[in-house]
């Protein structure tokens, strides 16, 4: 397994895996969904190719998110850090705030090409949600958002937003109420309405083809920063740094540089109170092979297979599994996957607001967190690129409570 | 060929469709899961279909996923899926037992050694209703190596071409969803049913039963008459939860699920 050549990885087989039916993905669905992700594959395909689809969703990730976003070069972190060059992609500048709005306007295009009129989604820190909602509410689909009751908590924000932008936002009480709840909730959904619903999954994750969609849909990110690094440095980054939960903006960055060999690729993951705590959401650190929300790939179960109970103080990396190219890239040693803590993460949200003027969301934090211990061990002539997949607008508030600055 | 599975006699044996109650196992405890396979059986259940509790189900309605929670937070184990079984079958329950799991569970452990493992203890089928047809891998063959049904679901949504997939595959029944959704207790039969069930039944031998939203005994009388075995899942599981939230004794409860269960298999033997 470990000599397969990235290339290789690029591609799902037809039935979805990831590096084979040894591998992970493929579709761990109930027979009522089957034909729905069957539907998926072939429209997406088609869409694929007809070019009216590319221009239509260019045109809207031009002229409604205001892409590209830049590159921005982190001029005092990088001299405070004393090491790489680190930039910034800037993807919180998306319209919404966060990377998410280019897979979902992705999937609300398709949704309009199945001839569906209404879309659902799960959500984590809400960026998603809001995501969904605000596509839906541009093509005219009506839209329900599951969202774990203790998330509805910790993002009100985005509950208000979502609701604003005319979306029904379901809070789910069972199980741990976040982010697998809301996925577990939104399945379920989508098997009694799987006729007239298109459900928006959130994260390169779920039954084939969600993962390999979602990543295209998000390699956006990958192809302007190669472009972007090459017109500013003159060649491709060392390295590329980007959280995962599920790890739809990491996919996306990395895919268009899983060729490159040179470029080192580091996945984040949230170690919350730290990996020898039962209090994280490390999966590729320290889960095992399984089968989870349609997909087979790493998760954190215990010996019977029950999900683990997870905890990041990041919503959006609140989750027991990782998307199944994910659990591939680590397998084939492609990309390496590391973790920071709440602490470190929280840390990190104060710094780079301090030292670059900018907010991040809580979930992007974990990237500049360990971006900060990465950038010091590379040489001053080497760069740095961390995906700051959204703002931290949404954090502020729990930020806040957390720090014991509020009531 | 091999000899005729325990659930394919079953079938064979019948003149009429099968009555098929399900329960969770663990819900409220191992013991009253016990007692009550015993007392459907001792009340015309001519096949028991056995819940394992899982933390995320997807395919499973409100009813069934909250008696799977409840099971959980009594700390249920997988081990105890086995321990059912060999107790009912040391105890004379002589009908099949088909034991309902989530594909995550048998992965962790391994279709052969899962299945084996269920044969052992005395059950007869499986069913994995997140491992559709397509991506079973060698689940079928492990099934049958060891003596074990696999059974399929088919759906209202599955197209002709898949139909024809499920009509070749597994053994011992295809368990037909009857309606498009998730399991749960509903008014009324749905109007595609009865050409959906003779369509699967064209296609194959095997017999077909239905479940999903079968809850009063005229409803399983309905549906008695078009398909070959009737299920019923969340109806039970209700009542048997609501009579334990309301303090009854273990006595009680199974006593009065077991009414509920002879009223439904009458109706599924056309005696309503």
């Amino acid at each position: 397994m470990p000599n397969a050549t990235p290339a290789a990885a690029a591609q799902p087989d037809a039935r979805g895996y990831f590096g084979g039916e040894d591998g992970f993905g493929g579709r761990y669905v109930p027979e009522t969904l089957m034909p729905a992700c069957e539907e998926l594959e072939r429209e997406y395909r088609a869409a694929c190719a007809d070019p009216a689809f590319k221009q239509e969703f260019e045109g809207l990730l031009r002229e409604y998110v205001g892409r590209p976003n830049p590159l921005t070069f982190a001029a005092r972190m990088s001299a405070d850090l004393g090491g790489a060059r680190v930039y910034l992609k800037r993807e919180d500048l998306n319209h919404t705030g966060a990377h998410k709005i280019n897979n979902t306007l992705g999937q609300a295009l398709l949704t309009k090409r199945m001839g569906k009129k209404r879309v659902i989604a799960e959500t984590g820190a809400g960026q998603h949600g809001v995501a969904t909602a605000t596509a839906a509410a541009l093509l005219g689909f009506e839209c329900r958002v599951y969202m774990g009751a203790e998330d509805v908590r910790r993002q009100a924000l985005n509950v208000f937003r979502m609701e604003l932008l005319g979306a029904k936002v379901v809070a789910v009480q069972t199980g741990q109420k976040t982010l697998k709840d809301a996925c577990n909730e939104a399945m379920r959904d989508w098997m009694s309405s799987v006729q007239g619903t298109h459900y928006i999954i959130g994260s390169v994750m779920g039954p084939h083809p969600f993962p390999t969609l979602v990543r295209d849909f998000q390699a956006v990110i990958g192809r302007e920063v190669k472009a972007q690094c090459q017109q500013l440095e003159g060649r491709l980054p060392d390295a590329i740094v980007a959280c995962v939960g599920g790890g739809s903006n990491a996919m996306g960055i990395f895919y268009p540089f899983l060729g490159d060999a040179s470029v080192k690729l580091v996945g984040v993951e949230a170690a919350g109170e730290g990996l020898t705590t039962l209090r994280h959401a490390a999966t590729l650190a320290q889960g095992i092979p399984g089968v989870l929300h349609g997909m087979k790939t790493i998760v954190l179960q215990d010996n019977d297979g029950q999900t683990a109970q997870v905890h990041s103080v990041s919503a959006g990396l609140d989750y027991p599994g990782v998307g199944p190219e994910h659990a591939w890239l680590k397998a084939t040693g492609r990309a390496e996957y590391a973790s920071v803590t709440d602490t470190e993460a929280l840390d990190a949200f104060g710094y780079l607001a301090r030292m670059e003027g900018i907010i991040p969301a809580l979930e992007s934090a974990h990237a500049i967190a360990y971006a900060r211990k990465l950038a010091p061990k590379m040489r001053k002539d080497e760069i740095l690129v961390v995906n700051l997949s959204g703002r931290g607008d949404k954090d502020c508030e729990e930020v806040r409570r957390l720090l014991g600055k509020g009531g | 060929m091999p000899e005729a599975s325990r659930i394919a006699r079953t079938f064979a044996s019948l003149k009429r469709a099968a009555f098929m109650p399900f329960f969770t196992i663990g819900d409220p405890d191992l013991e009253t899961t016990e007692a009550l396979v015993r007392e459907a059986a001792r009340r015309g259940a001519d096949l028991i279909e056995l819940g394992v509790p899982f933390s995320d189900p997807i395919a499973d309605g409100p009813t069934i996923q909250a008696s799977y929670y409840r099971a959980l937070e009594k700390g249920f184990k997988v081990a105890q899926v086995f321990e059912l079984a060999r107790k009912l079958r040391a105890g004379g329950v002589t009908i099949p037992l088909v034991c309902m799991v989530s594909e995550t569970l048998v992965f962790r452990r391994g279709a052969g050694a899962f299945f084996k493992e269920l044969k052992a203890a005395g059950y007869d089928g499986a069913i994995v209703p997140d491992l559709p047809a397509g991506y079973e891998g060698d689940a079928t063959a492990q099934a049958r190596a060891h003596g074990l049904d696999h059974i399929f679901l088919c759906a209202p949504t599955t197209p002709a071409e898949r139909r024809e997939l499920i009509a070749g595959r597994g053994s011992g029944f295809i368990y037909y969803i009857s309606v498009a959704g998730l399991t749960g207790a509903r008014a009324a039969l749905p109007p595609d049913l009865e050409a959906n069930v003779k369509d699967l039944k064209a296609r194959t031998k095997t017999p077909v039963a239905v479940g999903f939203g079968i809850g009063t005994p005229e409803q399983a009388a309905a549906v008695g008459r078009i398909a070959d075995g009737v299920i019923v899942g969340s109806a039970l599981v209700k009542l048997a939860a609501e009579l334990h939230a309301a303090g009854r004794s273990r006595d009680e409860t199974v006593a009065e699920v077991g009414a509920r269960v002879e009223a439904l298999a009458r109706g599924a033997r056309g005696e309503a």
